[in-house]
């Protein structure tokens, strides 16, 4: 099932057209040099921006989506946070989740490291029920075990038929997902 | 969702802020109200005392409580709030932002209304409950939420200036609206002025005007460009 369909979608201030079918359960990857577009294809894919040419055509969805940069209120803890999150989400916190990331639950937001609170970030994304993932530079500040476990994330929820859209500057990382990669 | 825009608004320092604020506020509209003269004097003059503290209150107040929606909204367009119109809808988050900013600004509103009813009737002699601070106070939560939608329309994580911008239309309008004596100007942006304050279609024009407002914010939220 097509989730999201952009046909010759274009906007003026970039020399480039997006062509694209997201299906259910499809992994994504869009690479490519800086201002070559990936964010605004994000922003198309999100219904975030309207298409100044083509059309974008989008069934109901629920997408769960990391922007590149997370601004968290800084001194509030990271489970209260959490936890209201997950209330606004009407989801459920996924302590393994937590526990696989190592994630410091009981210090405040503004304590955190870069790499935590690219962490937070991603499981503030990973919570609830999605029917697509979609990061934006994901593997940011993250170190090398962490970025491996993420990716092993993504395939468990690959298996489940979760499908994500990645942009990263890491595309090689993300092989064992990826059903189809972008270059722009 | 309101726990969520309470976390971001009332964290750490802002905190003290906002209680600094709101001690600020209460020590003014306590100073406002106390007098020197005895207790005679005070039951004697009664209703000169009463007139001259609303008087006060309806010129100073509506400044302070417009500068706390504006501190309340300034940046309320974050990108945790981006991640959120992904996963539901603009729709919905739209409508939960201002049901949270409005429930936060009522509650500051009705808590005022108590410490004050609370510290006049403790420290004076000439207080008597008025129908007309009930009023005015409803007026307050009209023009609170005017503000709300306003802000919510106009401020964008890259444009935080612009709230100032209705700050100081809300400080001027009255202003300019008592110089010129003129209804249209009400009729463009119906906030609270002292000539206008006793008149009831007044309340039935506000709502119709938040009503239109909220609509207004709905489409322009739907529409709008997010980056």
């Amino acid at each position: 099932m097509t989730l999201i369909q952009l046909s010759e979608a274009k906007m003026n201030y970039i020399n480039q057209t997006y062509t694209l079918k997201i299906e259910r359960g499809q992994s994504i990857m869009i690479s490519g040099e800086n201002g070559s577009g990936k964010s605004t294809l994000i922003r198309l894919i999100l219904g975030f921006i309207v298409p100044d040419q083509g059309k974008v055509l989008r069934k109901k969805v629920k997408i769960s989506y990391l922007p590149e940069q997370v601004s968290l209120p800084p001194f509030i803890k990271v489970k209260a946070y959490l936890e209201g999150f997950a209330g606004v989400k009407k989801a459920m916190i996924d302590w393994e989740l937590i526990e696989m990331f190592d994630l410091p639950l009981h210090k405040s937001i503004h304590e955190l490291s870069k790499g935590n609170l690219q962490k937070l970030g991603i499981i503030l994304t990973l919570m609830g029920d999605a029917d697509l993932l979609i990061f934006d530079e994901p593997l940011t500040a993250l170190d090398e075990s962490m970025k491996d476990r993420f990716i092993n994330h993504l395939v468990t929820l690959k298996e489940k038929g979760i499908g994500c859209v990645i942009s990263s500057h890491e595309p090689s990382r993300f092989v064992s997902i990826i059903d189809e990669h972008i270059i722009l | 969702m309101t726990r969520i825009i309470f976390m971001h608004v009332f964290y750490g320092k802002r905190r003290i802020v906002y209680f600094s604020l709101f001690v600020l506020l209460m020590l003014s509209i306590f100073f406002m109200g106390y007098t020197h003269e005895p207790v005679y004097l005070q039951q004697l003059e009664k209703e000169y005392y009463l007139m001259y503290f609303i008087l006060s209150l309806k010129t100073f107040y509506p400044f302070i409580f417009s500068i706390t929606i504006t501190m309340l909204l300034i940046d309320h367009d974050q990108n945790v709030f981006h991640m959120l119109y992904a996963y539901h809808s603009r729709f919905i988050i739209y409508f939960k932002k201002l049901f949270a900013y409005g429930l936060i600004m009522t509650h500051s509103l009705l808590f005022t209304f108590l410490i004050m009813h609370l510290f006049m009737i403790s420290f004076t002699a000439y207080y008597a409950f008025d129908l007309s601070i009930v009023m005015f106070f409803l007026h307050l939560w009209c023009d609170g939420l005017i503000l709300i939608i306003l802000f919510l329309i106009i401020i964008k994580k890259e444009h935080i200036n612009r709230g100032f911008l209705v700050l100081l239309l809300y400080f001027i309008f009255p202003m300019i609206k008592e110089n010129m004596d003129s209804r249209f100007l009400f009729y463009i942006f119906p906030i609270y002025t002292m000539d206008l304050s006793n008149d009831l279609l007044v309340y039935a024009y506000k709502i119709c005007y938040i009503c239109f407002g909220i609509l207004i914010g709905y489409v322009i939220h739907e529409k709008m460009s997010i980056y």
